[in-house]
């Protein structure tokens, strides 16, 4: 925030720019917004939410959104509103929370998602519905290529890929893991670290793979099949077909049909999304 | 692996409902990460599909996009991310686990190679 400015300085602000506020003892002057194409929902990776909605909706300048100004979803508006006061403002974004439509804060991304990674990277028997700790030791010996009693990010990525791990936008298994075991400005884990959080989310000395996510077998007996997958979309059946427009095409006009491939090449159908 | 194969096998990316919109239950973006607030009709979700297939360098890629009834996210459970090989007869010849864990390239790859050997 800039400090208060001479009188003139702050009379020829509120000259030039839509409008002012003062904010704290601190002058702040709010600039008309951005240039932004109001139809587009895509932002700036760079800006914060705010800065994003703010650019888009604030057409005022006043730093704050009301409903008539937000021309999208009340229930979303009414998320976004943290404190509740009927409008949107930057201290509505300044903390996360995990509920409601909020940005979980990385601590509950790291509660969330570090035992998963743990069980499903870890593993060092053919049983992959749980993880035990004598696993551990030999799984960590795979990871810790150079022998330093220590696991890095080059080395966890290494083998993590080798286990089947792909790169993700959204999840950095590394940084999760070793947020949990040794802290959040670690730049890598040992055994013993490892092991201790370990301790801290297995039961009874094991940590279940979860169902979800397409992680484990769930509580089933060592040995035994896969339940039967009934699915319209199991291996075997004959692939639900759909015609959806082309994105490349000229709008509304070019279907692709899948069924249209059927004799001819199989099809590797790739699902996913921006976020 | 669309370089590999692609003169064989059809690579189609399908492009569904977002995972981690910044007005959704599940919200992600800004800071380095992908912001979008969620599509509510075919154009938004059209303009979001075109920039990720440009923001990720996918362009020469066929793509399509699911309706805003999700049909084909529904039909293969797909949401957030899921991979699929549609055998040459039609059939569903692998199914990979829901994103992010199950989203493994090399069991795709794997299930190629046996359906283009004939084995699958």
């Amino acid at each position: 925030m800039k400090p208060l400015s001479p009188p003139w300085a702050v009379l020829a602000g509120c000259l030039i720019f839509s409008a002012c506020r003062q904010t704290n003892g601190y002058i702040q002057l709010a600039t008309s917004p951005r240039a932004v194409t109001t139809a587009s929902i895509v932002g700036d990776s760079n800006e914060t939410q705010w800065q994003y909605l703010a650019a888009k909706y604030d057409t005022n300048g006043d730093a704050r959104i009301t409903t008539a100004e937000y021309d999208r979803s009340a229930k979303t508006f009414a998320g976004f509103d943290r404190d509740h006061n009927g409008v949107l403002e930057a201290t509505d974004f300044e903390r996360e929370q995990g509920r409601g439509g909020m940005r979980p804060s990385p601590a509950d991304m790291r509660r969330r998602m570090s035992p998963m990674i743990l069980a499903k990277y870890f593993q060092s028997d053919d049983d992959e519905s749980t993880l035990v700790r004598a696993e551990l030791d030999a799984a960590f010996a795979t990871y810790d290529t150079d022998d330093s009693g220590a696991i890095t990010r080059e080395e966890f990525e290494a083998q993590s890929q080798e286990r089947g791990a792909t790169a993700s936008r959204q999840l950095d298994r590394f940084a999760m893991l070793v947020g949990s075991a040794a802290g959040e400005d670690a730049a890598d884990f040992s055994l013993e670290q490892l092991t201790a959080y370990f301790d801290t989310v297995a039961g009874d000395g094991e940590l279940g793979a979860p169902r979800m996510m397409g992680m484990g077998r769930g509580d089933r007996a060592e040995g035994a099949a896969p339940p039967a997958d009934d699915a319209p979309n199991a291996v075997g059946k004959l692939a639900p077909d759909f015609a959806l427009p082309e994105l490349h095409g000229t709008a509304g006009e070019a279907l692709v049909r899948l069924s249209s491939f059927r004799g001819k090449r199989p099809v590797a159908l790739i699902f996913g999304s921006y976020t | 692996m669309w370089e590999t194969y692609g003169d064989d096998v059809q690579f189609l990316v399908v492009y569904i409902k977002e995972a981690h919109a910044i007005d959704s239950r599940s919200p992600l973006g800004g800071d380095g990460m992908p912001m979008v607030e969620d599509p509510v009709n075919m154009t938004e979700r059209l303009e979001v599909a075109k920039t990720c297939m440009t923001k990720l360098a996918l362009e020469p890629m066929p793509a399509v996009v699911d309706n805003m009834d999700n049909v084909a996210n529904d039909a293969y459970e797909a949401w957030p991310d899921r991979l699929y090989l549609i055998g040459r007869d039609g059939k569903v010849a692998y199914k990979g686990g829901p994103g992010p864990f199950g989203f493994t390239v090399e069991d795709l790859e794997a299930a190629i190679v046996a359906e283009l050997a004939g084995t699958h």
